[in-house]
Formats: structure tokens, C-alpha cells, sequence
């Protein structure tokens, strides 16, 4: 990039070495003045409670309840045996009907008291909970879009184990996906690259991808008794 | 061996000798390059009709209304009947069984037929603001058609029963389609058939909704 030539010399005045150095000088004092090349520190998720609304993409949960309960009401469980039920109502705003087990994949992880009852993903060593919506004391399975439902996941607690006194929910979200190869649409869990864990390795993982938690619900668990 | 004259600098190609050039006249210069940016305008104009991958993957649609014979290359359908029910009874060999709708229950009963080979036909409900809905799971699938063998050469009618807001039923289309498999035809063809409900007649179908449909399981 030359200045245009003045009509009767041949000189040229070098414009793009200044130019550069101007260009390279607002690069490096911008990002200098926006904490440089370090990874921007991560958004925490939002802390929430009881009754607390979570837009999560694919649907929108209202978190209502956790409460231990024996068995067999509702068509849930079986008598005799303790569960840890988290009640929640969910609207699904897709466009498509969807099984109540999408949930289990929406709820990243739950924790009971601080340890870890649900795990999701590969590395996950139980089947992890049951999930139904309850309607007029019957167990069903779907969500139709636009249409509110009772959404229950139900852990079977050891028969010697205390009730916990919380459990904490990450709610991770869902957002409408374009491929890029193939250009199509889907439903996908939004997740962020993260370091290798030790564990990764192990399996002959190249990268690690974790959910993103869009919020971390707190309810306390009620007990009901027989 | 002498460099071509066109790479030494400051050697021109001598000029051959031609008809001497015309002068294009300046309107015929401007109607060219309207025409030229009318041109481009209409390329790019058509290129918003071209599909989306989402739209070519989606199967072949053949429409028709009520009791109308509808035929793809893989099974033929029609609807035969549309009805509304707060609830639904099953009855079966040694039991009945009950499920109340949690919105309200659209009763579609299909006609189906297969022109070469035995196939299950699997239906779903695409509302006016193009909504789907799965049929519903509290209705037993023993006593719908989606579980049934549909057999060449004679037509089977059964049901399918659908759990939806009121407000969703106008303009509601009911879909038939063979169910998708991960490797199979790219190009499945599917079948919609419209009940004719508009905002008027919806209304008074589904407030005139039995309490209790039944039907064999």
C-alpha cells in the first residue's frame, strides 16, 4: 500500500509500516487494558433456592420440593423402600415432545449434603435416578411442547442411610444447535472445553468437555413419614 | 533463444492492425449496466429459495383431507373419523383400563394399507403454529394402530390417541409416517391428513368431549 505517486515525481511514501506499527500498537493496548491473553475468568452460575425458575433452552423448570418418601405412592417406588424425590414443574419450550428422562441429562449433577448422588456422562458407575411426570397418581413419561408437567427424579435411598438434609442441583441448558458439517439443527447440552482430568487420560481421552451450569439450586429435603 | 515480448518490460506487442473500434454510446452503456445489477439482484434473490438442510431432510409429504385415499410410494392412509374424549377406556381380555387426558384426548382413527410389504405406521400431531406432539403414553399403545402390522393388499383402521391443549386443536394436522431408522431410506415419504378444524368447529368438538371413549385393546 503506496501513497498514489504526485504527478510529476516517482517517489513513494511508505504508508503501510506506519500504518501497522499504529494497528499492532491498539492491538496490544487493547488487550493489555482487557487483562491481556489469559482465559477470561469463568462466569460462576447463579445460586438459587426453593421455588426458583431456571430457563434451561430446551425448557423451563420450576424447582418445587426435595423430600424423602417411602414407596409406592403415586406409582413411584416400591413400599418399603425410602426415596429422595425432587419435585419439579416443567414446561418444555420446544417445539417437539420430549421423554421426561431428557431431565436426567438437563439436571448435570445433583448432590445430597455435598456428595454426589447423580452423575452424567461417561464416566458415570450407576443408571442413575428414575424420572417420571405424575399426573392424578399415575407415572408417565412425556412432555408435549408448551404444556406444563410434574417432573419427579427419584433416588432410592440405602435402608441405613440418614435422609439428607439439602441437595444442590446443577441445572446445565440446552440450546438449538447448527452442525457444522452437515448445516442441520438439534437440540444439543451446551458444554465448554475443559482441562484433561487425570481420569480422561486414563481412558485415552484427547479433550475434555464439561456441561455448563447455568444455575445451582439449593432446596432443602423434607421427610415424610410413613 | 528472445524472451517472449510480452515479459520484457517496455516491449509492447506490436499492434495488429483491426477494424477500428466504435465507441459504445452512453445509454446503451447505462441500460447494460442495469441490466447487469438487475441480473445479480435476481441471482441472489433466488438463492432464498434454495432449501435449508434441515428442509431437504425433512420426508415427502402427501396431503389430503377427511376420508380422502392418500397414497405414497410405501402405504396409503385416510382418515376416517376425528373425535374428542376427557377420557379413554381400554378394555382388554381380562381388564380394563382407564386414562384421563391431561389437556384432552384427539382420537384419530386411521385407515392404513401397504402396497408391497408388511409395515408399522407410527402417526404424530402437527398443530398450526407447527408444534409436534408424540401421541400420548397414557393410552395404552396395545390399543393403537402404531403397534399393529399393517398387511399388504387389505386396510387395517385403528387409532391414535393424542393428549392436547384446546387451544392447539384448530388447524391441528394428524401425520402418518414410518417410523425412522437411523440407516434407512433418505427420503421417506409421509402422510398429512387435515381434519378441516377451524377455530369455530374445534371449539364445539372439543366441548362436546365424551367422558369416556372405549375402545378394544
Amino acid at each position: 500500500m503506496t501513497s498514489t505517486p504526485t504527478s510529476g515525481g516517482s517517489r513513494r511514501r511508505p504508508v503501510l509500516l506506519p500504518v501497522l506499527a499504529a494497528l499492532v500498537a491498539v492491538t496490544v493496548g487493547v488487550s493489555a487494558a482487557f487483562g491481556g491473553l489469559e482465559d477470561a475468568p469463568k462466569e460462576k452460575p447463579e445460586l438459587l433456592g426453593k421455588g426458583a425458575k431456571v430457563d434451561q433452552g430446551r425448557m423451563t423448570t420450576l424447582f418445587e420440593d426435595a423430600v424423602v418418601r417411602p414407596g409406592g405412592e403415586d406409582g413411584l417406588g416400591v413400599s418399603g423402600k425410602r426415596y429422595l424425590q425432587i419435585i419439579m414443574r416443567v414446561t418444555n419450550t420446544s417445539e417437539e415432545t420430549f421423554i421426561a428422562e431428557m431431565m436426567n441429562s438437563a439436571l448435570v449433577a445433583v448432590r445430597a449434603d455435598g456428595k454426589l448422588i447423580k452423575e452424567s456422562g461417561p464416566s458415570a458407575t450407576t443408571i442413575g435416578p428414575r424420572v417420571v411426570t405424575i399426573s392424578g397418581g399415575r407415572t408417565y413419561g412425556q412432555l408435549h411442547p408448551g404444556v406444563p408437567a410434574t417432573v419427579v427424579m427419584a433416588y432410592e435411598l440405602p435402608a441405613d442411610q440418614e435422609p439428607p438434609k439439602t441437595v444442590e442441583i446443577d441445572a446445565g441448558a440446552y440450546e438449538w444447535h447448527e452442525s457444522f458439517i452437515y448445516r442441520t439443527h438439534d437440540w444439543l447440552r451446551v458444554e465448554t472445553e475443559e482441562p484433561l482430568t487425570a481420569e480422561d487420560r486414563e481412558r485415552g481421552g484427547t479433550s475434555g468437555y464439561a456441561p455448563v451450569v447455568v444455575a445451582q439450586v439449593d432446596l432443602p429435603v423434607r421427610v415424610e413419614e410413613v | 533463444m528472445a524472451a517472449s515480448p510480452g515479459l520484457v518490460p517496455g516491449a509492447q506487442a506490436p499492434a495488429r492492425p483491426g477494424p477500428p473500434r466504435r465507441r459504445v454510446p452512453l445509454w446503451r452503456r447505462t441500460v447494460g449496466a442495469i441490466i447487469g445489477v438487475a441480473l445479480m439482484c435476481a441471482a441472489v434473490y433466488v438463492q432464498t429459495h434454495v432449501l435449508t438442510v434441515d428442509q431437504r431432510r425433512e420426508p415427502l409429504t402427501v396431503s389430503g383431507g377427511m376420508h380422502q385415499e392418500l397414497r405414497t410410494a410405501h402405504f396409503s392412509a385416510r382418515l376416517e373419523r376425528v373425535e374428542f374424549a376427557k377420557s379413554v377406556r381400554v378394555k382388554k381380555q381380562y381388564a380394563t383400563e382407564d386414562s384421563t387426558a391431561d389437556q384432552v384426548f384427539l382420537i384419530a382413527k386411521v385407515g392404513l394399507t401397504s402396497p408391497r410389504r408388511p409395515i408399522k405406521i407410527t402417526a404424530h400431531v402437527i398443530t398450526a403454529d407447527g408444534l409436534r406432539f408424540e401421541p400420548t403414553d397414557r393410552v395404552d399403545s396395545g390399543a393403537t394402530l402404531g403397534d399393529k402390522w399393517i398387511q399388504p393388499a387389505w386396510w387395517r383402521s385403528g387409532f391414535y390417541f393424542f393428549d392436547l391443549p384446546a387451544d392447539k386443536v384448530a388447524g391441528a394436522q394428524v401425520v402418518v409416517a414410518e417410523p425412522r431408522t437411523l440407516f434407512g431410506d433418505a427420503y421417506m415419504p409421509e402422510i398429512a391428513l387435515d381434519p378441516g378444524l377451524d377455530q369455530a368447529k374445534a371449539r364445539q368438538m372439543v366441548d362436546a368431549a365424551k367422558d369416556v371413549y372405549e375402545v378394544s385393546g
